[in-house]
């Protein structure tokens, strides 16, 4: 493996990114997609200990009591504290902030009252937002406002979405790329072991063509029944938290990057059909009392990948009750040399731990030299997909921040991850999601089935070619 | 655990030693203990306050059947990690520092959760921190239960610099990994409890047995045994059922030569996690298959225990004893009736599997255990990642039986009081080794053509038996050498195999071995 691995380093390195891949350079493609992953996955002498000073977090949302950043990005910077440190906490009130920095024990954290005093705060290199949805838009307009004058400010990491609506998202991608930072966004199910083993085993041509795909997801919270705790903006159409931007966005982000194509055509049906939910207590049991409900219950989506004329279908359920025979979460992706399955008991493929089935062509590094058929079975039981693909986000910060591992260097003018195995996500991947979405409500606002605006426009230096013939 | 005592006149102390003053330092440790604390000094610029050392292993027979739960032969060799560790100030937040003599393994600092929560193992990633994670994490929950008052389940354990020297080739068959893992969890145990902390043999193996499987390798306990129980001068027979246990042997004493084990490594690096989905975990899928398709066809009810918690091929053994034969206790280990009945087992393996020897299919495994293909891959394949296109499970039962058998055989010759000449302990000795080679290589399909050209030198210039040693597929081989001829077949593997490959910087000494039975793990405090 390891002799394999450096004979294949020079090929890896000297790939010219203008190369146009055609039917003979396919296999030095294979060998660069395999040097790759080989450099991702083997991370011993990928130092976590630079020689400088650590990147210096300002955290938007960190709250040491409640919310999702302390799921997950905090132990994931646990796990990297020579490389991320917290040195600004923001929250809506003080005293949160005051007292994370205490329970967490951040000494070297400062506490904010505003967002203008935190704009402003020059020991703060990276800045991360994890607040809600129908807050951020404000929020970073004022950010970048007050910050004109922090030198230090050169990466900002968001949540996932970036605004309620396409409109609010452009404005802060706008915003990002004429200030010239390093954007990220957190599409972290393209950081899950599983999605990239997908991705491998679909570039490596293990499935061949792909024939079609089926996608099946359950939302969560969106069926006859809420959690009395779950706050208002959730159910609200305007809020853009919903059942489209998660549950669709993150899944169909998943999708594109594992098949290396994004959507040419598209149409979708979206459904209300539940307008008022019963509330129910912390033990699950009906309280007696109902809410009422404009988000959507129920996404029809069909629609086909720019390469192959790939037919999509998927459908997304809002939430309870959950399917009796079939898992909460299906991919199902159909070639004509194999297939590659992804199934999950949550619904939510970017923060869960997932189980792979995979059945077709030996991977090019199976050296069996049965003629059977492949049969893979990849699950990891004691993966952490919460922490995990997070980390791994924050590791590919590092990785790029301290050049710590030449491999996985990203090329200079690296504005958005499209279909690579390598790098992070960013504003202008995040982008060309709320687009998507954007065409979705519009396919159902007018009935038809429309077309998806070019890429072009959001350069991706580095996308992945499709297959050869 | 048991430690058992009753295969040697020395006294076996019980619980991990720990050596107060240098002046205490069995002498053959002492120079790589000066030297592992001279390098903690040089990065950390400050004193370590003690250093815990785990021993690599050799096995000389009895290869992939600790996970099926049968006896093996393994022996602490003199390679070891070592780890000198510093434990920082509890007014800082608690913070694990590690630093390896090996520029392969680059440095790593990560935090500990302050609610005491476990920390997170990423089992996609290679990366040597996971292995330091595996061992503090075993001992985290071991102190946690066994000193539930003094550990408070929602705090942290202390922080740590750690630095890690070692002489055992990471991927060479010699159990690195286990060693490291041991050394950890003992470090880690030593610098929460104090210097005064005794910590049982028993107790370390116990906790370090699974360790691995957080890093997604699903191996046996026998690495972890031969490391925390090695004593010098003797060998180990470890059992794991009944119960797991340890028994300390010397080799006979022959009239005219000394019994050697020779190691020589291949210099091919099999890294256990990287290749597992077609090797290391497959096998363990393939047997565990195998044992559910026996137990079909004969129809007997097996019960979920094992390393997978899906039976194994020693349980149906007695399961089919119990059934067939009126057995009313499972095997306890009594080597002439194990013999038998492994016999009667070759025969059960021959009779149900070898109609399918070229393999089973997916559909083929699934039908032989009466269940769908989806009942089949949730049961047998979702444990941990797997790749095939066929399971031989004919082949690999073929093997677990067929070595276990060989080991009982092995251990028979090792207790043996007197020998007419040395020649009836060599021969049949060697004779074991060989057959387990020869299986290995066409059952387990677990050699490869570097370990075949090291044993065909090995055994035409003096070497008896000759066999890859550990997991296989590249590592290390071990060779039953007269201590006359010991120099013949170093110079020979020299000349007619290290030559011709890479020796990647290494002279002869680090790749060939000649090592007696070490001590197993201990602790050095460093005076002030």
């Amino acid at each position: 493996m390891t002799h394999e691995h450096h004979r294949l380093l020079p090929i890896a390195l000297h790939i010219d990114n203008s190369i146009v891949f055609t039917k003979e350079t396919f296999w030095i493609q294979l060998q660069w997609t395999k040097a790759h992953l080989l450099a991702m996955n083997q991370r011993s002498s990928v130092s976590t200990v630079p020689k400088t000073n650590p990147l210096r977090v300002g955290f938007i949302g960190l709250s040491a009591t409640k919310g999702w950043a302390i799921k997950s990005h905090y132990p994931a910077i646990l796990q990297l504290p020579s490389q991320f440190q917290i040195t600004a906490v923001l929250n809506l009130d003080v005293e949160t902030s005051k007292s994370t920095i205490s329970k967490l024990k951040l000494t070297r954290a400062k506490a904010f009252e505003n967002i203008e005093q935190f704009a402003q705060y020059d020991k703060i290199d990276l800045v991360v937002v994890s607040v809600n949805v129908p807050n951020f838009h404000q929020l970073v307009v004022d950010l970048f406002k007050y910050s004109q004058g922090s030198p230090n400010f050169k990466y900002l990491f968001s949540e996932w979405s970036l605004g309620r609506n396409l409109q609010e998202a452009q404005e802060i991608y706008q915003l990002a790329s004429s200030r010239g930072i390093r954007t990220i966004v957190s599409l972290q199910g393209r950081k899950s072991p599983y999605v990239l083993r997908a991705k491998e085993l679909v570039s490596q041509g293990c499935i061949g063509h792909i024939n079609s795909i089926e996608v099946s997801v359950i939302g969560g919270f969106y069926g006859y029944e809420r959690p009395s705790k779950s706050p208002d903006y959730l159910y609200d159409a305007e809020s853009g938290v919903n059942l489209i931007s998660m549950a669709f966005g993150h899944t169909v982000d998943i999708l594109q990057y594992i098949t290396g194509s994004y959507f040419s055509q598209v149409n979708a049906m979206i459904f209300n059909n539940i307008p008022t939910q019963a509330l129910i207590d912390e033990r699950g049991k009906n309280m007696g009392q109902e809410k009422s409900k404009s988000a959507p219950d129920h996404l029809l989506f069909q629609g086909s990948l720019k390469t192959g004329n790939v037919p999509v279908s998927c459908s997304f359920k809002g939430g309870t009750p959950v399917k009796k025979f079939t898992k909460n979460l299906v991919f199902d992706i159909h070639g004509t040399k194999g297939d590659l399955k992804l199934e999950g008991d949550a619904g939510f493929a970017e923060m869960s731990n997932l189980v792979l089935y995979f059945c077709g062509q030996r991977p090019s590094e199976d050296l069996s030299t049965s003629s059977a058929e492949t049969m893979e079975v990849y699950h990891l039981r004691n993966y952490n997909s919460m922490v995990g693909n997070i980390l791994r986000i924050y590791e590919a910060v590092a990785d790029h921040h301290f050049k710590t591992n030449a491999r996985s260097k990203l090329t200079e003018n690296y504005t958005r991850q499209g279909f690579q195995f390598g790098g992070f996500p960013t504003f202008a991947d995040a982008i060309l999601v709320h687009r998507l979405i954007d065409v979705v409500l519009r396919s159902h606002d007018q009935k038809a089935t429309l077309p998806v605006p070019d890429t072009d426009n959001i350069n991706a230096p580095q996308d992945v070619p499709p297959l050869p013939d | 655990m048991i430690l058992s005592n009753e295969l040697t006149r020395l006294k076996l102390a019980m619980s991990v030693p720990s050596y107060q003053t240098f002046e205490d330092i069995p002498d053959r440790l002492q120079e790589s203990y000066t030297e592992v604390i001279r390098d903690f000094k040089v990065v950390y610029g400050h004193n370590a306050e003690f250093v815990t050392r785990s021993p690599g292993r050799v096995n000389l027979i009895g290869d992939h059947i600790d996970y099926v739960d049968f006896s093996v032969l393994p022996m602490a060799i003199e390679h070891a990690v070592t780890c000198a560790v510093k434990v920082t100030p509890s007014t800082e937040i608690p913070s694990v520092t590690l630093t390896n003599s090996d520029s392969r393994f680059a440095q790593r600092r990560f935090d500990l959760p302050l609610d005491g929560s476990d920390i997170s193992i990423d089992p996609s990633v290679s990366d040597w921190s996971n292995y330091f994670k595996c061992g503090l994490h075993v001992a985290q929950q071991y102190l946690k239960t066994r000193f539930a008052a003094r550990f408070p389940a929602d705090t942290p354990l202390a922080g740590l610099e750690v630095f890690v020297g070692g002489q055992v080739f990471t991927g060479g068959g010699l159990s690195s990994s286990a060693a490291f893992i041991c050394a950890v969890a003992l470090a880690v145990i030593r610098a929460n409890t104090g210097h005064d902390f005794k910590m049982p043999k028993q107790e370390l193996t116990q906790i370090t047995a699974k360790a691995e499987h957080f890093v997604g390798v699903n191996n046996g306990g026998m690495d972890q045994a031969a490391s925390v129980c090695g004593e010098v001068d003797h060998a180990l027979y470890v059992e794991f059922k009944p119960e797991l246990k340890a028994t300390p042997f010397m080799f006979p004493k022959l009239k005219n030569s000394e019994i050697q084990f020779v190691i020589a490594n291949t210099m091919v690096v099999s890294n256990k996690v990287e290749t597992a989905p077609t090797n290391y975990n497959l096998r363990v899928v393939e047997v565990v298959v195998a044992a559910n398709v026996l137990a079909a066809k004969y129809g007997v009810a097996l019960g979920r225990v094992g390393n997978s918690e899906k039976t194994t091929l020693r349980e149906f053994m007695d399961a089919y004893y119990a059934r067939y034969h009126g057995a009313t206790e499972p095997w306890n280990g009594d080597i002439e009736q194990g013999i038998s009945r492994l016999t009667e087992m070759l025969k059960l393996v021959e009779d149900t599997l070898a109609e399918h020897s070229s393999g089973y299919t997916l559909q083929q495994a699934s039908e032989a255990v009466n269940s769908s293909m989806q009942e089949f891959s949730r049961d047998y394949l979702t444990n941990f990642p797997v790749r095939f296109q066929v399971l031989k499970l004919y082949q690999r039962a073929k093997h677990v039986y067929s070595e276990s058998l060989r080991v009982l055989e092995a251990l028979k010759l090792m207790l043996r009081e007197s020998f007419a000449s040395d020649l009836e302990f060599f021969d049949p000795f060697g004779q074991l080794m060989n057959e387990s080679q020869k299986s290995c290589d066409e059952m387990y399909e677990c050699s490869c053509p570097e370990i075949d050209e090291i044993c065909k030198i090995a055994k035409a210039n003096g070497a008896y038996g000759s066999r890859l040693t550990g997991a296989g597929w590249g590592g290390c081989t071990v060779h039953l050498v007269p201590l006359s001829k010991v120099d013949d077949v170093r110079e020979a593997l020299a000349e007619q195999y290290y030559a011709k490959h890479d020796m990647q910087g290494l002279t002869l000494d680090d790749v060939v071995l000649v090592s007696r039975p070490a001590l197993g793990s201990c602790i050095m405090e460093v005076g002030s």
